[in-house]
């Protein structure tokens, strides 16, 4: 083929461009370390490397979320381990207040320090974050949650919003308690219904361990009069009327070993009550720290002290009560605990997921060295050695011989 | 022997002429376009001379370019295919790199936004936290913004370059004219005047695909894409830009003829032209409504959320961003076309985001009520709103408000983009951090209440967009790696165009080219067959010389 003196120019001089465009490009490439630098260089990788990225910002996200749930539920578990502290020292105090023979001046004393622990309950049930906030007032932080009202009755006037944080596609924990559940609604000693024992009739003494619903559907609620009564021979018999005066448990012989049942519910009771004796039990499920506490206290500074029946039993109750409280502190932190527990596991899952996914971007988006460099090796020679023949073959023209 | 002399005489005038071809040659060796040229020597007459013929010399008969139609024809469609896919090419990677690189602040700041999103569900009451959010919510509406700027310029810019294209397409098209006349004046082959032709021809191929119809003494006529009659004889179209119907700045093509302009199509041009032209109405137009897509859906998304929670005084969450139905951005949804009857006012609402396509529609009154056809040219079903008589509402996430008071004429038509103008108007709105709604609206409010947020936070990852196929990353990461792909393709195809053009070049070159080697030979050829002829003169000279002598 007859060759033209420009197309043999253009050939090299288009051959050369060509090999240096390419060796450029491989240049780019070993540079960045990236052999996909914008999407045109690999769309279809693109889109992958594109989600994968968007996938590990959002676990980033959820890594951080677990790290501030994590911040949040550590303090609340350090409150909480605080509470207990100060749950068992409260019950100590009242376990020794339980003591017929202490003085007036001890069971002052003693009054006073379960006045101070509650004082601590409180203190910390209105506790702050580093913002200000206060943890246990639900959504109302900016109010302080636990108030005493005129009779100095401890209220709580937050609400039971918890906060929430997501830690993975479609899993939200809560990071925050409510001082509500935590402190106003430990439940009650005995179950649904508790004894009145302030307002009772007792001259012997007698103690309801338990009234308990046992059939929801069988039980129509409201105020009961336990009574007990002669069974004509002078034996004690227990009767239950409702509050208008209707019988609900028809007498029967008093034996604390055989609980009642009637009204749907079970009703267990101890002691030797008397002839003539009674107590009314109201429903109520649930007691408050704050007013169990306060109670003891005021059982305490009476003069008499806790030595008649009615004040033993009633002290017995708040005893129960403080344990009862202890178990619900503890399953609220036993929760708090598994939640922590849990953020670990997401966070394990993200850090994984994360390895994966950018181990997967790797092989999209990474150059791979070894290939690279034996390529631009490769289209240097070839730019060396097109360069070197062009020089040689330029040199040989006709002109030169003649 | 007084032809010996002639005969001498006319050998050293063909060798003196070849020489000069050759001569001619290598000096126009580096010229661009130049057809190389060759002599045609014939030999002169016989003479009778009793029963035979004697030679009498040598004449040059025409000195001819070596030139091939057929090939000239291919280099110049090769010519415009290229020109057309690097065009595509350069855009689309110019395009490519405002998504991938310079772009990337609109995906990056709303990862932001939501990661300050997510810090206020840890401490809902923060103002400090809530200003950050403020921050990066502005900062997303500007990257909205400044990316929305960047690709206007770029529309710009194509409408400047088409309008520099159209005046040296002009230009060329003028002087091709009038070489024809001047072929015409001197009524036959001027080389020097052809390769000149054939020059402008293959530029005037870069920017159209040309098609030249071939006329008496070398005149051409050209015309454009095989429709437009760019060169007739002696006289030029005048091409020209006006401003679009309905859209101002989609510019069309015009051509003027003897005071008379007629619209041309611009689908069929070929060339750059044609390269700037598709950018300009496909690739750039569709990243640029799939962007304003994403705003509306950003603005939408984060807009409902507010409206959905309570701020830190208790009240209703107020729009983050620019409201999608503002009546500025309302006005921009609706182009009517310059030819109708009526001015009746169309206003295009938003409804739902998800249902959203991002395309445009064209509206139009018939006998029958409205029609709306979307961008592809399916019919759009409108149902009319029970409760509203001036409401028309599509399955499309939006809905038509058409001014009562006005009747519309069978025959107006509209272009209807639901989601223009939010990305450039979109503006982060709130001036106190304490507006944003952290707290849900159920229940009793508090301040603490950090529900809203979580669900605000949550918007990162749910599908809202595209029928519910897309979250708000995607349409992005969408509109990415559909124009990387587009570059890619014209990549690929810009190379073949290329290799083909080389190919088409090599033909040509390698029949009408200089080469050096070939001229060095016919010099030596030429200066040979001159001394010769000379040597002739002498002989004859001494022939002569020798009879005088004799007879002395």
């Amino acid at each position: 083929m007859r060759i033209s003196t420009n197309q043999f120019y253009n050939l090299n001089t288009r051959n050369l461009t060509g090999l240096q465009s390419d060796t450029n490009k491989t240049l780019i490439e070993l540079s960045s370390g990236k052999r996909v630098n914008t999407a045109k260089d690999d769309p279809v990788g693109a889109i992958m490397i594109e989600n994968l990225n968007q996938q590990n910002h959002q676990l980033g996200q959820y890594k951080a979320n677990i790290n501030l749930a994590n911040n949040r539920l550590s303090q609340q578990e350090a409150r909480l381990a605080e509470y207990e502290k100060l749950q068992m020292s409260s019950r100590d105090k009242l376990l020794q207040g339980n003591d017929g023979a202490l003085s007036e001046s001890d069971r002052t004393a003693l009054a006073l320090d379960i006045r101070e622990e509650m004082e601590a309950v409180l203190a910390l049930a209105n506790n702050q974050d580093e913002s200000g906030n206060y943890l246990f007032a639900g959504f109302q932080t900016g109010t302080k949650p636990f108030v005493p009202d005129a009779n100095g009755n401890i209220t709580f006037i937050g609400d039971d919003g918890r906060r929430t944080a997501s830690i993975a596609d479609g899993i939200s924990v809560n990071v925050s308690e409510s001082g509500d559940r935590l402190f106003m609604k430990s439940p009650n000693g005995s179950g649904d219904y508790r004894a009145d024992y302030a307002n009772a009739t007792m001259t012997e003494k007698f103690f309801v361990e338990s009234a308990q619903i046992t059939d929801p559907d069988g039980h129509s609620a409201g105020p009961m009069n336990i009574r007990f009564v002669d069974d004509g021979s002078g034996n004690v018999n227990v009767t239950v009327l409702d509050g208008n005066g209707g019988v609900l448990q028809p007498p029967v012989p008093f034996d604390p070993s055989v609980p009642l049942q009637f009204n749907g519910m079970s009703l267990e009771m101890t002691g030797e009550p008397a002839i003539g004796d009674s107590v009314r039990i109201d429903a109520q499920a649930e007691v408050d720290i704050f007013s169990t506490l306060q109670r003891a206290a005021e059982l305490l500074e009476q003069p008499e002290g806790i030595n008649a029946p009615h004040a033993q039993a009633e002290y017995a109750q708040l005893i129960d009560d403080m344990g009862a409280a202890q178990i619900h502190a503890s399953v609220v932190r036993a929760e708090t605990g598994n939640t922590l527990r849990s953020l670990d596991t997401f966070r394990d899952q993200h850090e994984n997921m994360e390895l994966v996914s950018s181990s997967a971007k790797a092989t999209l988006e990474d150059l791979d060295y070894a290939k690279a460099i034996t390529q631009f090796e490769k289209q240097s020679l070839a730019l060396n050695t097109v360069s070197q023949t062009f020089g040689k073959v330029n040199s040989l023209s006709l002109f030169n011989y003649i | 022997m007084a032809d010996m002399m002639s005969i001498a005489r006319s050998g050293i005038l063909a060798a003196q002429q070849r020489l000069g071809a050759t001569s001619n040659n290598i000096a126009n060796v580096g010229t661009e376009g130049y057809n190389r040229q060759v002599v045609e020597q014939g030999s002169t007459a016989s003479l009778r001379q009793g029963n035979h013929f004697v030679g009498t010399g040598t004449y040059v008969a025409d000195i001819k370019r070596v030139y091939n139609e057929f090939a000239q024809r291919e280099l110049s469609l090769a010519t415009s295919q290229l020109s057309q896919s690097s065009t595509s090419y350069s855009k689309l990677s110019e395009l490519d790199q405002i998504f991938s690189v310079v772009g990337k602040s609109v995906p990056n700041s709303l990862n932001t936004l939501f990661e300050n999103v997510n810090n206020l569900s840890d401490m809902p009451t923060d103002l400090a936290v809530r200003e950050n959010l403020l921050t990066s919510a502005d900062q997303l509406a500007k990257a909205f913004n400044s990316i929305n700027t960047e690709l206007s310029n770029q529309l710009n810019m194509q409408n400047k370059q088409i309008d520099g294209v159209v005046e040296r397409v002009n230009a060329i098209t003028a002087e091709l004219a009038a070489i024809n006349g001047e072929l015409q004046k001197v009524g036959g082959q001027d080389l020097q005047l052809l390769d000149q032709q054939d020059r402008l021809i293959s530029e005037l191929s870069e920017f159209v695909q040309i098609n030249t119809i071939e006329q008496a003494h070398g005149v051409r006529s050209v015309m454009a894409g095989g429709a437009v009659m760019l060169v007739s004889g002696e006289t030029a179209t005048e091409l020209g830009t006006v401003a679009g119907d309905p859209i101002p700045h989609q510019t069309r093509l015009t051509g003027t003829i003897g005071g008379q302009t007629v619209t041309l199509r611009n689908t069929e041009l070929g060339g750059q032209l044609q390269g700037l032209f598709d950018y300009r109405d496909n690739e750039l137009t569709q990243a640029k409504q799939q962007l304003e897509l994403m705003a509306v859906g950003v603005a939408d998304a984060f807009n409902q959320a507010q409206a959905n929670g309570l701020d830190l005084e208790g009240n209703p969450g107020e729009n983050l961003f620019t409201d999608i139905n503002d009546p500025s951005l309302v006005s921009r949804r609706t182009a009517p076309f310059a030819g109708n009857q009526s001015a009746v006012s169309v206003d295009v609402r938003i409804d739902d985001t998800m249902a959203l396509s991002g395309g445009s529609y064209t509206l139009s009154f018939e006998r029958g009520g409205f029609a709306l056809i979307d961008q592809h040219g399916d019919s759009v079903a409108l149902t009319a709103d029970p409760q509203d008589p001036t409401r028309l509402i599509s399955a499309q996430g939006f809905s038509l408000h058409i001014d009562p008071n006005q009747m519309a004429q069978v025959g107006d038509k509209w272009q209807l983009t639901p989601t223009p103008g939010v990305a450039n108007g979109m503006q982060m709105l709130l001036t106190d951090p304490r507006q944003v709604a952290a707290a849900g609206n159920e229940g009793v409010f508090g301040p603490g209440d950090n529900s809203n947020a979580v669900a605000m936070a949550q918007l990162a990852n749910s599908k809202l967009m595209n029928q519910g196929d897309m979250t708000l990353t995607d349409i992005y990461q969408n509109v990415t790696t559909t124009v990387g792909g587009k570059a890619r393709a014209a990549e690929v195809a810009m190379q073949s165009a290329d290799a083909v053009k080389g190919q088409a070049e090599a033909r040509v070159a390698s029949e009408s080219g200089v080469n050096l080697d070939e001229e060095a030979a016919d010099m030596m050829r030429f200066q040979q067959a001159y001394q010769a002829s000379a040597r002739i003169m002498t002989v004859a000279k001494e022939t002569f010389d020798t009879l005088f002598n004799s007879v002395r």
